[in-house]
């Protein structure tokens, strides 16, 4: 996988000063200073709300996990390891509360005709915005074809950029059967995804 | 298709969806503080303390509904129902509504009605005692699900024991939103206040939400007087 050419960023795990500052930000954030908490939180939002559409699909409840796991956190840093990564221990949150949301509202009956808006109605704009817009849900779509528990690995790995062991801990694996099952489940998805652009 | 071809369109994808994503905003956190371990606001800790010590699986993940006590970041609506009433029955009718055998508080004889929510698939079932103002209501949550979402700046939650079970205790000045989901996935949205209190545990494959005692000790001792029989 290494060496793949792309345009788009690589988010590489955090340097040692950044990691020294990431925890001085978690004592003061613990501490109550909100400030400290934004800046902590911020450098983490994409991959935040990417992890929970992978759990609640491309619509509102994405948002709304995301938002209740940044409360939820907050009032949980006194809890958090020190010393240990704080994206993975974020990402846990995230993804908890995408399945509150995605659990509790039994939203998941209307991802399809949700998904169907985002299709019918892109944003205006110029032609190459429609087009990523149906990729991105040509993509998105396939990926709800898996089990929950498949997508978790497909997201952790290529939305959340985490190590192998930082996403293996997360979804409750060993790193060596989580190796396996990223595996396979790229199979699969690659297999949904010929089938959707045939 | 190649890996990478696969690498490619994920992380496009991925940040295709940068776009949609919520920026953060402090204001969300101004009255949320982190607050001591020792009482706890949301109860993730409390779950992971009861997945520990519950050994069948099935009864973790009904504990998991039980207690799924979350953070609340909009206003509560006000023209909800009033939660936990329904159909006035007499008991005997009312163990007829649900599948589990209905529990009620021994230790205050016998209840002085009993309410049965027919919209409910799965049922529901409150028994009241104390002129109405203490009401035991119980559901079996392998069929009805229930989330309670609550404003966290205004509510505590506490880990009590009950007969050496662990239950939580929720006590604030605010309400809550109580939703619950029948076994036939409907869904209901209802008031939950915990102005007074309110105890939450599971007895046997059974959830159990007390309202209305005097205080947590009261509310502790009512629990534990709790009978199926």
């Amino acid at each position: 996988m290494e060496g793949v050419a792309s345009e788009y960023p690589i988010e590489l795990p955090l340097r040692r000063s950044e990691h020294d500052s990431e925890a001085a930000l978690v004592s003061r954030a613990a501490a109550g200073d909100s400030e400290a908490y934004a800046a902590l939180v911020r450098p983490h939002e994409h991959v935040a709300y990417r992890v929970a559409v992978s759990i609640t699909g491309w619509n509102d409840d994405a948002q709304e996990a995301v938002q209740n796991a940044y409360v939820k956190a907050y009032r949980s840093l006194r809890r958090f390891r020190r010393g240990a990564a704080f994206r993975p221990w974020l990402l846990r949150i995230v993804v908890n509360e995408a399945r509150n949301v995605r659990r509790s509202e039994l939203r998941h009956e209307r991802l399809a005709e949700r998904a169907a808006e985002r299709r019918d109605t892109p944003a205006a704009g110029a032609d190459e915005t429609v087009l990523a817009r149906e990729e991105v849900a040509t993509v998105l779509d396939a990926l709800t074809r898996l089990s929950e528990a498949d997508r978790l690995v497909i997201a952790l790995r290529y939305f959340a950029q985490l190590s192998d062991a930082e996403a293996a801990e997360l979804a409750g694996t060993s790193t060596a059967t989580y190796r396996v099952r990223l595996m396979r489940t790229r199979r699969r998805l690659e297999a949904l995804l010929e089938d959707a652009d045939a | 298709m190649p890996e990478h071809q696969l690498e490619l369109r994920l992380r496009a994808v991925a940040h295709a969806l940068d776009a949609d994503a919520p920026a953060f905003d402090p204001s969300v956190l101004r009255a949320a503080a982190p607050r001591p371990a020792r009482r706890r606001l949301v109860a993730i800790a409390v779950l992971a303390v009861l997945a520990g010590t519950v050994a069948a699986p099935a009864a973790v993940s009904a504990l998991a509904d039980l207690f799924d006590v979350v953070p609340e970041l909009g206003p509560v609506p006000a023209d909800v129902m009033q939660p936990f009433g329904g159909r006035q029955v007499d008991l005997t009718e009312a163990q007829t509504t649900v599948a589990f055998r209905v529990r009620t508080i021994a230790s205050l004889g016998a209840p002085e009605a009993a309410y049965v929510r027919d919209d409910i698939a799965g049922g529901m079932v409150t028994v009241a005692y104390r002129d109405g103002g203490t009401r035991l209501t119980q559901w079996a949550p392998a069929d009805v699900k229930a989330r309670t979402a609550v404003v966290p700046s205004s509510v505590t939650a506490e880990e009590l024991t009950v007969r050496g079970k662990r239950a939580l205790w929720i006590e604030g000045t605010a309400r809550g939103t109580f939703t619950v989901t029948g076994a036939d996935g409907a869904i209901h949205k209802e008031l939950f206040d915990v102005a007074a209190g309110a105890l939450l545990w599971e007895d046997g494959g059974v959830a159990l939400l007390l309202q209305g005692a005097d205080t947590k000790e009261d509310a502790a001792l009512l629990a534990a007087a709790v009978s199926s029989g």
